[in-house]
């Protein structure tokens, strides 16, 4: 588990190299931050799986500011994406879109998390003992309780 | 193959000799080592998918994806939430059949904690982020819950603080080793959130003399001065750090080129707070002195490691824990017969 997370983590922070540059920052504070959020998930293409947020490629620059320059145009967030899969297929998400060819992906764990929770309760079921485990009957509930109450 | 065929059939062999003696209600630390299992192993395998899709589906009809560090952002984090949220309630509950109910009862306090850490968070950091309240809540309720076993086995407060004492001292190892395990996980998801809700970033092009300002410091960039190492030459840039209680502290990230192989590389300046570190890497240093620089503040980054060494310090008291020290137990004969008639 520990290297689990451990591995988890180093994906989630690896530092970046020196990406943004100061010229390519919108004027625009809101732009510029949805600009940052959209770059951290696309890919860039020359890289081995780092996005264009973190790559320091001359390629991911070029992206970076088509990725500005479609939001300046007026862009939604969803249409700048769409522009880009356009134009590069959908290799340049880094998080595929829910599709019918990416059904496994997306649906691995929830499918899994569900079958495995139904399978552990039916093997708790199947177990005959476990039905019927012994409950104590009134008599013995009351000798319990009288012999609390004398300890006490 | 050897190895893996070796293991399955030796499985095999033995497998209808594992009789599982032990029964145990959902509700009961049994029942909770499963929800771990269910939850670390899905976990597992949505990382596994997420990494070998891209390469099933290339094989089946060429068409190439990426699977990055958002997709399984969106699928590992949420599974982590209900497990990091039962972790406190795991070492409460007893083995074979638990009443959920008496061990929340214990957990008021730390809930309460945890919601109060919640609320303050919200308060202050009005307009921002809702998950950095709900994650920084959700951080102390699992380093609170850590101790909340050692707590409800002192006895405290009705019993006198040196029985207490004496009960903490003879707690089994096995117990701290629980606590220190899950403060590590704590420590690690206050560092994770806190660096991913708090962490701030300036990227500037400055003139000697600049100043930057970052999370209460300020950065004065002093110039660039040449350097040349046993096998490299460099240019070394000098930020004097001050504010919040530091004096002219020296921060000196370089570029750097290897002569021989003409190789670049970017030397980053790191110097940790308490727990917290400023970071400062470079881009171009321009003829005229001028520099590019990009400065993070990354709050509470190191108990991320921190936390992972804590767990790993658990790990150990608990392995040396009495009752494992001894050795595991032979294997009943009973077990044998069944395992070598079934050969």
């Amino acid at each position: 588990m520990r290297r689990l997370l451990a591995i988890v983590f180093l994906v989630l922070l690896a530092v970046p190299a020196f990406a943004v540059q100061p010229d390519e920052v919108l004027d625009n504070p809101a732009l510029e931050s949805r600009a940052r959020a959209l770059s951290a998930e696309l890919r860039c293409m020359v890289c081995q799986n780092q996005s264009i947020d973190d790559s320091d490629a001359s390629l991911a620059r070029d992206l970076r500011v088509l990725v500005r320059e479609r939001l300046v145009a007026g862009d939604s967030d969803e249409q700048v994406l769409d522009y880009l899969v356009s134009r590069y297929g959908e290799f340049v998400l880094l998080k595929p879109r829910l599709s019918i060819r990416n059904l496994v992906l997306w649906a691995t764990p929830v499918a899994l998390l569900i079958l495995a929770g139904l399978a552990f309760i039916a093997w708790q079921r199947s177990r005959p003992a476990n039905s019927k485990i012994a409950v104590l009957s009134k008599d013995e509930e009351e000798r319990i309780a009288a012999l609390l109450d004398r300890k006490d | 193959m050897v190895f893996i065929g070796g293991s399955l059939t030796l499985f095999a062999l033995r497998a209808p000799g594992m009789k599982t003696g032990s029964l145990f209600a959902p509700i009961s630390r049994e029942g909770a080592l499963v929800f771990n299992n269910l939850f670390l192993t899905t976990a597992a395998a949505t990382v596994l998918v997420g990494t070998l899709w891209p390469l099933v589906l290339e094989a089946f009809d060429g068409s190439k994806i990426s699977v990055g560090a958002p997709f399984f952002n969106l699928t590992f984090g949420p599974l982590m939430i209900p497990l990091l949220l039962a972790v406190p309630l795991g070492p409460l509950l007893s083995w074979k059949r638990s009443d959920l109910m008496g061990v929340v009862q214990r957990l008021y306090f730390v809930a309460g904690a945890a919601l109060l850490v919640g609320v303050i968070v919200l308060a202050y950091n009005s307009g921002g982020n809702v998950l950095a309240a709900l994650g920084l809540g959700l951080a102390a309720w699992v380093i609170l819950g850590a101790f909340a076993e050692i707590w409800a086995r002192s006895g405290l407060p009705s019993v006198s603080v040196s029985v207490a004492i004496a009960r903490i001292a003879g707690m089994p190892r096995s117990g701290w080793g629980t606590a220190a395990g899950h403060f590590g996980l704590g420590l690690t998801l206050l560092g994770i959130v806190s660096v991913s809700a708090f962490q701030q970033e300036v990227i500037r092009q400055v003139q000697p003399g600049d100043t930057i300002s970052i999370a209460g410091y300020d950065l004065r960039f002093e110039g660039v001065s040449p350097n040349k190492g046993s096998n490299f030459v460099e240019d070394v840039v000098t930020f004097v750090v001050t504010g919040n209680n530091v004096t002219e502290h020296r921060l000196m990230p370089a570029k750097r080129v290897y002569t021989t192989r003409r190789m670049p590389t970017t030397e980053a300046a790191i110097e940790t707070y308490w727990f917290s570190q400023l970071y400062v890497s470079l881009g171009e240093v321009a003829k005229d002195g001028s520099v590019t620089a990009r400065i993070w503040w990354k709050p509470f980054v190191t108990l991320i490691w921190l936390g992972a060494m804590v767990m790993a310090f658990g790990g150990i008291v608990s392995l040396s824990d009495r009752r494992l020290r001894v050795g595991a137990p032979k294997p009943s004969r009973n077990k044998i017969k069944v395992a070598s008639a079934n050969a």
